[in-house]
């Protein structure tokens, strides 16, 4: 299941930051979001955007999930252009505000869907696995329109857990989720980094990722403002 | 990955309206009526019905098929689930041909339950070849369920997507009503000569429409 693997360093490679993004310009009705926004995530970095409403968290993980394109810039994942699609998509997964699950659907089904979008199976025992580390085992046999926002939440993020893909791109990944909740994703995703993965992620609540290693990021004004090794992010930068 | 796309959507969609009979029920209940009501409205006799029978199932067909296609990208806006299928790895075309596949299937039990009902109400001749039927109707659904997938992708987002879906696809309907009308027309006169002429015709219309749907939909979905 891991994809990981496929995008390992070779000693060449090992300088290269494994995601760069250069001079991301992306405006909406001619009102510029990001002006010329560089970025770069290395292999097994965890990086976190902080930001205020508006300010660009969500435009720039959707940019990098080649969900809407940036008008200026250029972006790199692995040393290949974005421009190479169907290489990018298979390296990297986004988990947006909406969980992204089918309500019709039970979990095992919503996981198996998942995976054939990427080519792949799982075997029962791997859904097993993660519909319990994620507590969704018991429930498994329900529709998910039944589950409570967090467990939506937990439902979306288990397919993370399964893909494991090499570029995790994550925006507010705690809402809605228990202390219970964010322990377990943060202990996802200190695993997933520490296998060589990375995970961008945009967050309003440093608290919550203080037990991570992570580099912090700012946008302010469309461009990064701080950026510094698990940097200190006060309250106040985050108040519009 | 084109196949195993296509068919894990196909199989996604049927799924959830397996579970939720919405647009099948909706379809059936509409379609039904329909006919039963050009059948007791209008006096269909002898050669009027020969000569109004065919619009009248491609009229209903078309109504009712835009009932469910109007909603084939509905369920994707929910939760956001578009997003995990654009950025996934899955050809953006595969993704369009999923969602065709199950439009065409839903349909496609519609027509198998409304084509008894139209010869059982009107006085047609049915000594016509069954596989040209069978050809005609599937012609017309596939042109139909193309243009119904990509207008429903187009206007998913819009507030106003129920008023603005069938006044966009309709216009654009017509060539397709209007080949497998007459078509229709000609084979239950036993024109045989007419049928293959205006099956073609379908034919054509399907691969231009289908062709530049795959086209546009990429465009479409790719910001």
């Amino acid at each position: 299941m891991d994809v990981s693997s496929s995008t390992s360093a070779s000693p060449g490679e090992a300088s290269r930051p494994f995601l760069r993004a250069h001079g991301i310009v992306r405006r909406y009705n001619g009102v510029p979001v990001l002006r010329g926004l560089d970025l770069t995530a290395d292999r097994g970095e965890i990086v976190v955007v902080y930001g205020p409403n508006g300010a660009g968290k969500t435009t720039l993980l959707r940019i990098l999930a080649s969900l809407i394109q940036p008008h200026e810039g250029t972006l790199a994942l692995d040393g290949e252009d974005y421009e190479e699609r169907a290489y990018i998509r298979a390296r990297l997964m986004y988990c947006g505000h909406g969980t992204q699950i089918y309500e019709d659907l039970e979990p095992e089904e919503n996981l198996r869907f998942f995976l054939a979008l990427y080519g792949r199976a799982a075997t029962d025992a791997e859904l097993k696995d993660v519909l319990e580390r994620v507590g969704l085992w018991r429930v498994r046999h329900l529709r998910a329109a039944g589950f409570s926002a967090g467990m939506k939440r937990r439902l979306s993020f288990a397919r993370a857990m399964l893909l494991r893909p090499p570029l995790l791109l994550l925006d507010e990944p705690y809402t809605s989720l228990d202390a219970a909740g964010i322990e377990m994703v943060n202990d996802f995703l200190r695993d997933h980094a520490a296998a060589g993965n990375t995970v961008v992620m945009s967050s309003h609540s440093p608290e919550l990722v203080r037990t991570l290693p992570h580099r912090a990021v700012r946008i302010r004004a469309g461009v990064l403002a701080a950026d510094s090794d698990s940097a200190r992010i006060d309250g106040a930068d985050h108040v519009a | 990955m084109w196949l195993k796309a296509a068919w894990a959507l196909l199989r996604k969609d049927a799924l959830i309206e397996l579970r939720r009979r919405e647009s099948l029920f909706s379809m059936a209940a509409f379609g039904v009526l329909s006919l039963l009501i050009y059948n007791f409205a209008l006096p269909l006799d002898g050669d009027s019905a020969k000569e109004m029978a065919p619009g009248l199932l491609w009229v209903t067909v078309t109504f009712t098929a835009v009932l469910s296609l109007g909603k084939a990208f509905a369920g994707e806006k929910q939760n956001d689930a578009v997003d995990a299928l654009v950025a996934s790895p899955a050809p953006l075309p595969a993704i369009f041909l999923g969602k065709l596949a199950a439009n065409l299937l839903f349909i496609g039990i519609i027509e198998i339950l409304l084509i008894p009902l139209f010869l059982a109400f009107f006085p047609v001749a049915t000594g016509f070849s069954w596989g040209w039927l069978a050809l005609t109707l599937g012609l017309g659904t596939f042109g139909m369920a193309t243009l119904g997938t990509l207008f429903s992708a187009m206007t998913v987002t819009l507030r106003s997507r129920e008023l603005i879906f069938p006044l966009l696809l309709l216009p654009l309907m017509v060539p397709i009503i209007i080949a497998a009308s007459h078509a229709l027309s000609a084979l239950i006169e036993q024109d045989m000569g007419a049928v293959s002429t205006w099956v073609q015709l379908l034919g054509i219309a399907d691969t231009i429409f289908f062709v530049a749907s795959l086209w546009v939909f990429e465009f479409l979905v790719e910001d």
